[in-house]
This record gives structure tokens, C-alpha cells and sequence, in this order.
């Protein structure tokens, strides 16, 4: 069994800022954010492509975290705990948007009905070439790929590709089986392998 | 009892082993078209990783 001795500094460090938080102190609270702010703007910026409403998000979801401190147990990590409420806040914004806007369709049956599991996924356009493949190009076209998921596949693909989350973390974090996890994973991956296989064969 | 999109992802993420690693190869019907598919899903996550995480 793992005793606050052994547990490396920044794990212990962590849980003494959550616990002062809990009897209300804000400057360890404002020491947390300042930890994952970055992190967490970072997962919402490329959840929802907006540099001000990430910040929003960011905001709102930190605040959120801090009226319910007081419910944080320790049995995740801190991190995994503000990811299920930074998901939550995101993902309501995303279908609430998407009611008011007509953005794009992305409902998971829609994802399903598109997608053949067993499909092969052979390329529908002419490559382009490497020369041509500009940076921001590339950066619009994955971020254009992926406002085509529906916030839940957005939320699975950006936790496990760039935050490299363990299966069992983003269940956690989204509040969901490891299976959802794994389908929503297959079929987030298939779509985006669809929309951006010329750009991962030509850089 | 996984789903084959369970094991797939399973598959692809290097997470399946021993019994379970090798009963899902054998059921694959095409092996090399699914290690190339692989190989393209790697791309994928370098790619998203290399573009996405300049942001954080």
C-alpha cells in the first residue's frame, strides 16, 4: 500500500493544495489553476476552436471545480477530477451551440450510420503535395476534421492523442464505460483517418 | 465480451495480449490490410499530437 511518504513530491504537494482548498483557501486554489490552466485551456481550444470561448470555459469550469472542492475524494487524481468538470461544462456548450447554430451534425448515430466498421479506408482525394502543405493549412484542416466529431468522439480522440489518457482515466473523466471509451476511440479515429489521410501521408 | 471495435482499438493501441492478441489476429480476415491501417492510425495520432499540442 502507497503512503503520503512515498508518493513523489508534486503527488503530495497536490493533495496538500486540495485540502486547503476544501477548508477555503484560495491562494492553493489559484496555485492549482495555475498548474492545469494551461492543460485545460489547451483541451478546450481544440474542442472548440475559439481562443476567447476557451477561455470562457476555462473560467467557468474552474469555478465550478471550486464551489464543489468540497466533494473531491481523493480517489482520482485532481486532474482526472477537473477533466470530468472541464468535459462537462465543454460538451454542454458544444450541444448547446449546436442547437442554436446549426453547426455541423454530430450526433453519435449520425457517426455510426457514416461510418462502416468494417470499411476500408482508401483515400478519396489526390494527395497534396508536401510544398504545398502549409502550416496553417494543416492546422485548419485537422481542426475542420475534427468539428465534424460530435463532442464526445472531439473529447475520447483529444485525451488519448494528446494527452496520452489511459482508457480507465477518460471514462472517469467523461463519466462513461472503458467500451464507450474503445468504440468511441474506433470510430473518432476512422472518420478523422477519412478526412485526413492526404495530410498525414504528405508531412 | 468486447465488441470488435473494442478489440480493434484495443488492437491498434497495443493494450491486447497473450490469448486475446492472438485470437484477434487470427480473426482478422485481411492481416496485412489491418497492419497497414495500424500503421495509418499511428500516423494519425502523431499527427494530431505533433499540430494539437503546440497549444498546451
Amino acid at each position: 500500500m502507497q503512503t503520503e511518504a512515498t508518493l513523489p513530491q508534486s503527488d503530495v504537494s497536490e493533495l496538500d493544495l486540495v485540502k486547503r482548498c476544501q477548508a477555503g483557501d484560495t491562494e492553493a486554489f489559484d496555485e492549482l489553476v495555475t498548474r492545469y490552466r494551461t492543460r485545460v485551456f489547451g483541451m478546450i481550444y481544440n474542442m472548440v476552436h475559439s481562443e476567447q470561448d476557451a477561455w470562457d470555459l476555462a473560467q467557468e469550469s474552474f469555478l465550478k471545480a471550486w464551489k464543489s472542492i468540497g466533494r473531491f475524494r481523493g480517489q482520482s487524481s485532481f486532474y482526472t477530477w477537473i477533466y470530468r468538470i472541464v468535459m462537462n461544462v465543454t460538451i454542454d456548450w458544444l450541444r448547446k451551440k449546436k442547437i442554436k447554430g446549426g453547426d455541423a451534425e454530430f450526433d453519435d448515430a449520425i457517426q455510426l450510420r457514416e461510418i462502416d466498421p468494417a470499411s476500408k479506408t482508401v483515400p478519396k482525394t489526390e494527395a497534396l503535395p508536401h510544398q504545398a502543405m502549409e502550416r496553417d493549412e494543416i492546422r485548419a484542416r485537422i481542426e475542420q476534421a475534427i468539428g465534424q466529431l460530435s463532442p464526445e468522439h472531439r473529447a475520447v480522440i483529444l485525451m488519448k492523442e494528446i494527452d496520452d489518457m489511459q482508457y480507465h482515466e477518460i471514462a472517469e473523466a467523461l463519466g462513461c464505460s472503458i467500451g464507450t471509451v474503445m468504440s468511441r476511440l474506433f470510430y473518432a479515429r476512422k472518420k478523422l483517418q477519412n478526412l485526413l489521410r492526404d495530410v498525414y501521408e504528405n508531412v | 465480451m468486447k465488441t470488435f471495435e473494442e478489440k480493434w482499438t484495443a488492437w491498434l493501441d497495443d493494450q491486447l495480449s497473450g490469448p486475446e492478441l492472438s485470437e484477434f489476429e487470427a480473426s482478422l480476415p485481411d492481416k496485412a490490410a489491418a497492419q497497414a491501417e495500424k500503421a495509418e492510425a499511428k500516423k494519425l495520432g502523431e499527427l494530431l499530437k505533433r499540430e494539437l499540442s503546440a497549444i498546451h
